[in-house]
């Protein structure tokens, strides 16, 4: 029984098929393939006959919660909860990043891979831009100000880059998670961790805070799914409870919006293909290296997103007589609920599986057998990802996306475009969006 | 004494960045093959991993009883037939025998299974369905995905 220590040392890790974990979800069955898509044109050209003609949402502001409500939400001590949550794991999974043992048991990988990745977009998607409040580099910057006794409010030069860091960002990640090798290993985390930390400090110091709010890749990818959230602050700072219309839609024109939902929806679109048997057949076939052409295709994925929406505004501004400069970006918030539904879709059995194998993880940072935590025994539970339960969430998330990208591409057309070409304008659009719906769910059949 | 090789089997999955503490292995019903696989990879358990052939040919895991089973080979980066699904019950076996032209290591994802391949000589496992889900066959050196499994 000691010897699969030697094996461990002989080979510290093997990337599997997803930076963590190798269990996949069976393939969505066909009658559900053809209802999904069915009803994705049926909602597209409902919401092209019937939906409102005038802007909607301006006026919506969602119904205020409860006073005691807000108060709770908004008291010190709730909000030093969560922060103080958010520091412990960080420095508990900074423990196990530094001084654990490079095996399977590390928790590392699955703090980075599946809490930060999918359980950040989950919990945001409930809870709203929570990364925003427990960012730990957030405190890290605050607190190195705090030492050199300098100004909070301390920048080296103005933030004007919009989400183009995070879109940067968010790339680099997801090619670490589905593409680099070896990257379950505590060397290539250590680099990767370590290096994203100096780099982010780095840029908080030039730009303030301002780069925390929107360049920071998981601000941004908390803040993005997070308009989803029921929960909603108005500008004025009241707490709301809204549709998951009004967030996206409240979303302006800032540069990188573009580059950042399509990274967020081509990079799930990637992982879905790259499951595909014959796609990692020719990879592994080939005399290139694999990671060249799971890099191209990753980076075409996201450009095809960006380029499809660019096209599809254009010919809306081409039908509705307008220019076309702007109108990309215009509809962009419209992936956001797409890529949501894509995101649950590909990764709800992940986050239930591999989220609950990390709490089980966690509790022994260090890999001394120890069970500090008490979760060592912890098992996935079956009846969540049983394969019925499976295959009808990935329809419901996928069509549900597509109804709210549709709803949100309507009312940007009422808005923007003029009222008697609105109809006519958003039709590349819906198409565009039913394109994306039925490649979702045929990356999800096809295998 | 399969059971122990099992054990040993799961825990030196360990390697490979991932362990979900499930063996799936039969160890109620070892068909004849399991005898020179068995003995093999408890080599792989008992000391260094080295030098761990399995020795058991072709013929034997054709031979297996009950089950599906499939036999791969592998010629430098070509895996042989091409990729495929197959689809297994829960409950059922399949008989994995690869053939490769390198040294590597074969593993089973999710089944806690790997297998130390030697050149030239076919190394069998049986993989049995337990949880359902989508799960790779994969050797080590280079990465490759031999097929998938589809238990359901």
């Amino acid at each position: 029984m000691t010897a699969p220590l030697g094996l461990t040392a002989l080979r510290p890790a093997v990337m599997p098929a997803h930076g963590v974990g190798s269990r996949q979800d069976l393939p969505l069955p066909f009658n559900l393939l053809l209802l999904g898509a069915a009803l994705a044109l049926l909602i597209s050209f409902a919401a092209l006959g019937a939906l409102w003609k005038s802007p909607r949402f301006g006026n919506e502001r969602g119904r205020p919660l409860p006073v005691p409500v807000a108060r709770v939400l908004d008291s010190r001590t709730v909000r030093a909860l969560f922060v103080g949550l958010s520091l412990v794991v960080t420095g508990w999974t900074l423990l196990a990043l530094v001084a654990g043992k490079d095996n399977a048991n590390s928790p590392v990988p699955h703090v980075a891979y599946v809490w930060l990745w999918v359980g950040l977009a989950f919990g945001s998607m409930v809870f709203g831009p929570i990364w925003l409040l427990i960012n730990p580099i957030r405190w890290l910057h605050r607190g190195v100000l705090r030492v050199a006794r300098v100004s909070e409010d301390f920048t080296l030069a103005r933030y004007r880059l919009g989400y183009g860091p995070a879109a940067a960002g968010l790339l680099a990640f997801v090619w670490l998670e589905l593409i680099a090798g070896d990257n379950a290993t505590l060397p290539v985390l250590r680099v990767a961790i370590l290096g994203f930390v100096l780099i982010s400090l780095v840029l908080c110091l030039v730009f303030g805070r301002d780069y925390l709010r929107v360049g920071d890749p998981f601000a941004a990818w908390s803040a993005l799914y997070g308009t989803l959230s029921p929960l909603g602050r108005r500008a004025d700072g009241q707490w709301v409870l809204r549709t998951p219309l009004q967030g996206p839609n409240a979303l302006g024109p800032q540069p990188g919006l573009l580059a950042v939902t399509s990274v967020m929806l081509g990079t799930t679109a990637y992982d879905g293909f790259s499951r595909q048997t014959w796609w990692y057949t020719f990879v592994q076939s080939s005399s290139l290296p694999g990671q060249v052409w799971q890099t191209a295709a990753m980076l075409s994925m996201c450009l095809a997103v960006a380029g499809s929406l660019y096209v599809a505004g254009a010919f809306s501004a081409m039908l509705a007589r307008v220019p076309a400069r702007g109108m990309a970006t215009a509809f962009a918030p419209s992936l956001i609920p797409i890529a949501a539904g894509y995101l649950i879709a590909h990764y709800w059995s992940l986050w239930v599986f591999e989220g609950t194998n990390g709490l089980a993880k966690m509790t022994d940072p260090l890999g001394i057998g120890a069970n500090w935590l008490g979760t060592a025994h912890l098992e996935p539970a079956a009846a969540l990802i049983a394969p019925g339960l499976v295959a009808n969430i990935q329809v419901v998330a996928i069509v549900t996306g597509h109804l709210l990208g549709v709803v949100l591409a309507h009312e940007r057309a009422v808005t923007i475009l003029d009222r008697r070409v609105a109809v006519v304008g958003q039709v590349p659009l819906l198409m565009l969006m039913v394109l994306y719906t039925v490649g979702g769910l045929t990356l999800l059949f096809s295998q | 004494m399969w059971g122990a090789v099992v054990a040993e089997i799961a825990i030196g999955l360990s390697a490979c960045g991932h362990d979900w503490g499930r063996t799936v292995t039969s160890t109620t019903r070892p068909p004849p093959v399991l005898q020179t696989t068995s003995a093999a990879t408890s080599t792989t358990g008992g000391g260094p991993p080295t030098g761990t052939a399995p020795t058991s040919s072709r013929e034997v895991a054709t031979a297996a009883p009950t089950g599906l089973s499939i036999a791969v080979r592998i010629t430098g980066r070509k895996v042989s037939p091409s990729p495929a699904t197959i689809e297994l019950a829960v409950g059922e076996s399949l008989t994995v025998t690869v053939t490769s032209d390198h040294d590597d290591q074969l593993h089973a994802h999710g089944f806690d299974v790997v297998a130390e391949l030697v050149a030239g000589k076919p190394a069998t496992v049986v993989l049995r369905g337990s949880a359902t889900g989508v799960f790779d066959v994969e050797t080590h050196e280079p990465a490759l995905r031999l097929f998938r499994v589809a238990v359901r």
